[in-house]
């Protein structure tokens, strides 16, 4: 059952490489709005 | 044998007789009476003292906008002798609570013969129901036709009509006099635009007047000058030398007359009608809208909801205290008349300390220089106190905390600080107050102070009575903005 | 043009802030909403919103309008229902529906009746219900973490979520990993809800997770499409929402989520996949 089950969170997880790019990518563009939305108006 | 069934027929007939009144009060039992809010419950206990068993209804820091009732609230109200409101629709869950606690006393409206200030922003349009578990909190739309586009100020913001107000008079043939009274020191509005027209009922000359008021052309008219029925619009300018501007109205035949005005008739009141005849005697409307009946207790209307066509919040003007005094002894003394003396006695020492304290605000207001006359608060309460004062008071949410503000209210007012360079905003002690923090932030703007609105202060808090209170948000007001 | 479109948030601090609140709950909540709705799940959001709102409740009444202690009490309510209501489903013979519903209901319950017996449960309705136009760093940063670890724990599960919807019996077959991530998706909607409704309100919340999802389900085939589609309807939603308060006055949440309506209206119409005109058409679906 151990065995199995190692491997089977490997095939779980395959391919979250590129999808965890992607959510750094989102995160990345998120935060960069948030500095935006703080800072005092006048700058768009 | 006479005179035992004598003493018996006659005990039987006492006993009935103080059975079929049981709102009169026995002798050295108090009056059990209930007050719906903490502002009430004051008053009314100064003026009862001891003669008087009270229960308040919403306590210190409640809000009773979105109150809800619990059993034990029932139960007082169903032992009451006396129940005291404060009316203009304040307390939009009593209606319901009145009738499901089978309450057989009487009922008494403070703001009986409160000139009321009429309610014409759109704000409550957008009370949205946010109980999500509660749902007879229906959203409640307009009392009147209004409309969700203006902006607001304290206690004119004007309405989507170009109309305030709107009379229907029956007059005889002769002429009258229409009278613009300064109240407070000035008057309400420096000039107001108004048509006459002859006409059966309101509606039928709505559109005509709307068209008249809205279009540029005019005819001035100043203090002493005659005006007419006739397709015209009045811009009536009034004297700032005098107390008192009047019109006089020539009518040539005898029939009905639809006035229509820029603002409500009523702000220019201050010690007598404002449409007399030549004789002097007043003469009043067979209809208007909004419709101002005093005698009419409009009960909660239709919904659980708060707001009607006036704002509720009549008690920011030491003026209108003195009317709620005066109901308020009046039905305690109908109530229980072995003690009227005594209740009559409270009532003179209160109303000495109120108009005492009348004179203090005046004075602390007018040391607030001329152009820092503008607080913004959380909520649209303080109408009263600004058309009392002369200040102006602008808020993002409306009359009722239930509601939510919108975008635009918000960057409306945040323009509005900026313009006049307020410096002080004021939150409240029952709002959520994140807002107007936001709006502080965002314009510089400190937080001047908190003001007490719709409730007393817990007894260690600086609004602990309704006197008390008054003065804290004066003071407050005064000092952060005196500054 | 600029008029109706940027000034508004050129000019006002305080409309960026609510544009970026929106759009933070938009990327954390709606894949959320996505997942919900494929696993027939789309009415937990609204029993969520409700057993997660005694707990905040509790967090307000122990330390004021704190924002840390009504998120972790709301939090901890919305996890303790879940938990309790996955264990009942596993153990016994309710399924989960029936016994999520039983115990939002209890929760709510317990809520109302420790606010009230603790006095004045009328000035909580003001500040359970937050409005977008009013946060302040705190909140927004709260909106952007919570939206930060949702994207995150989604793109590491993304795949046994999607078997789980799917074929749940099947993953729970396989891999002891089935719990960790039904427990794991049940934390990011109780997450999302708690910090959307905190900032925003559960209209707010609960409707931006779900609606856009609803109308995603008609422009795509595939799950990370469906993603794609309802973060772009939620954000738009935002941003007209946004700009149709500050235009015509109209109170912000409810604009916001109508809008979201809208283009569900239109979607479920229009649609491509599955829509309305779509399935009504003679297409080339009649050829074999």
């Amino acid at each position: 059952m151990n065995e199995s089950g190692i491997s089977s969170i490997r095939l779980l997880l395959l391919g979250a490489g590129p999808r965890l790019a992607g959510a750094a990518l989102v995160i990345a563009a998120l935060w960069a709005g948030f500095f935006w939305a703080i800072a005092t108006p006048g700058a768009l | 044998m006479f005179s035992r069934r004598l003493l018996l027929g006659s005990a039987t007939a006492l006993a009935a007789l103080s059975l079929s009144a049981p709102n009169l009060t026995q002798a050295d039992e108090p009056t059990r009476v209930v007050a719906t809010f903490s502002i009430l419950g004051d008053m009314v206990q100064r003026i009862g003292g001891e003669h008087i068993a009270l229960t308040t209804l919403v306590g210190p820091n409640g809000d009773a906008h979105v109150y809800q009732p619990s059993p034990a609230d029932a139960r007082a109200v169903s032992e009451a002798q006396v129940l005291i409101e404060n009316g203009l629709e304040f307390e939009g869950w009593l209606g319901r609570l009145v009738e499901a606690s089978d309450f057989s006393g009487v009922r008494v409206m403070a703001t009986d013969g409160v000139e009321p200030i009429a309610f014409d922003d759109g704000h409550d349009d957008h009370g949205e129901d946010k109980h999500d578990d509660h749902d007879d909190h229906g959203h409640d739309d307009h009392a009147e036709d209004k409309h969700d586009d203006h902006g607001h100020e304290g206690g004119h913001g004007h309405g989507a009509h170009a109309f305030e107000w709107a009379g229907l008079f029956e007059l005889e043939a002769g002429t009258y006099t229409w009278s613009f009274a300064k109240v407070g020191g000035d008057y309400a509005d420096p000039a107001m635009k108004m048509v006459i027209l002859s006409a059966d009922d309101i509606e039928a000359v709505e559109e005509t007047a709307e068209d008249l008021l809205e279009a540029d052309a005019s005819e001035t008219k100043t203090h002493g000058d005659a005006l007419a029925a006739k397709e015209a619009a009045y811009a009536l300018t009034f004297d700032a030398a005098k107390e008192v501007t009047t019109f006089t109205v020539t009518i040539a035949d005898a029939g009905k007359f639809a006035f229509f005005t820029e603002h409500m008739p009523f702000e220019f009141e201050a010690n007598e009608h404002f449409f007399k005849d030549a004789s002097g005697a007043d003469v009043e409307p067979i209809a208007q809208e909004p419709d101002v009946d005093h005698g009419d207790h409009g009960h909660g209307g239709h919904h659980g909801h708060d707001h009607g066509a006036f704002d509720p919040h009549a008690w920011q003007s030491l003026e209108n205290a003195v009317i709620y005094v005066d109901n308020v002894t009046e039905a305690l003394a109908k109530a229980d008349p072995a003690n009227a003396a005594s209740f009559y006695e409270n009532r003179a020492a209160y109303v000495a300390e109120i108009e005492a304290l009348q004179a203090d605000v005046v004075a602390m207001v007018a040391e607030i220089p001329e152009n820092k006359r503008t607080v913004v608060t959380s909520h649209d309460a303080f109408g009263y106190f600004a058309d009392s004062y002369g200040l102006t008071f602008a808020a993002p949410q409306g009359l009722s905390t239930e509601s939510e503000a919108s975008a635009k209210d918000v960057a409306e007012l945040i323009k509005q600080i900026r313009k006049e360079s307020i410096s002080a905003v004021f939150v409240e002690t029952i709002t959520d107050n994140r807002l107007l923090e936001q709006i502080a932030n965002e314009t510089g703007a400190a937080i001047g102070g908190t003001l007490y609105s719709d409730a007393l202060s817990d007894a260690d808090g600086p609004a602990p009575t309704y006197l008390d209170m008054m003065r804290h948000n004066a003071t407050t007001i005064s000092t952060a903005l005196g500054s | 043009m600029w008029d109706l479109f940027f000034q508004p948030f050129a000019d006002f601090g305080f409309m960026r802030r609510a544009l970026m609140g929106c759009f933070a709950i938009s990327i954390g909540a709606t894949p959320v909403g996505v997942f919900l709705m494929l696993r027939r799940m789309s009415l937990t959001g609204d029993a969520m919103a409700h057993a997660i709102l005694p707990g905040a409740a509790v967090g307000f009444l122990v330390s004021g309008l704190s924002l840390g202690a009504m998120t972790i009490g709301g939090l901890i309510a919305g996890m303790a229902v879940a938990l309790l209501s996955g264990f009942v489903t596993r153990v016994t013979a309710l399924r989960e529906d029936a016994s999520l519903a039983a115990f939002y209901l209890i929760s709510l319950a317990l809520g109302v009746l420790i606010v009230s017996t603790r006095g004045s449960n009328v000035d909580l309705m003001h500040v359970l219900f937050g409005t977008v136009l009013a946060l302040d760093n705190a909140a927004l940063i709260l909106l952007c973490s919570i939206a930060s670890v949702s994207v995150l724990t989604l793109a590491v599960l993304f795949r046994p979520l999607v078997l789980e919807c799917a074929d749940p019996q099947f993953l729970r077959s396989v891999s002891g990993f089935s719990a960790v991530t039904h427990f794991t998706f049940l934390t990011l909607v109780v997450l999302n809800l708690v910090g959307g409704f905190h900032a925003l309100g559960t209209l707010m919340a609960v409707g931006i997770m779900i609606l856009p999802a609803a109308a995603a389900r008609f422009w795509a085939v595939s799950i990370g499409g469906m993603i794609a589609a309802a973060i772009a309807v939620a954000m738009l939603s935002s941003l007209i929402g946004l700009l149709l308060s500050y235009h015509y006055s109209l109170p912000s949440g409810p604009a916001i989520i109508l809008v979201a309506g809208v283009f569900y209206g239109v979607s479920l119409v229009a649609g491509p996949v599955g829509g309305l005109v779509a399935r009504g058409l003679p297409r080339r679906s009649l050829e074999i």
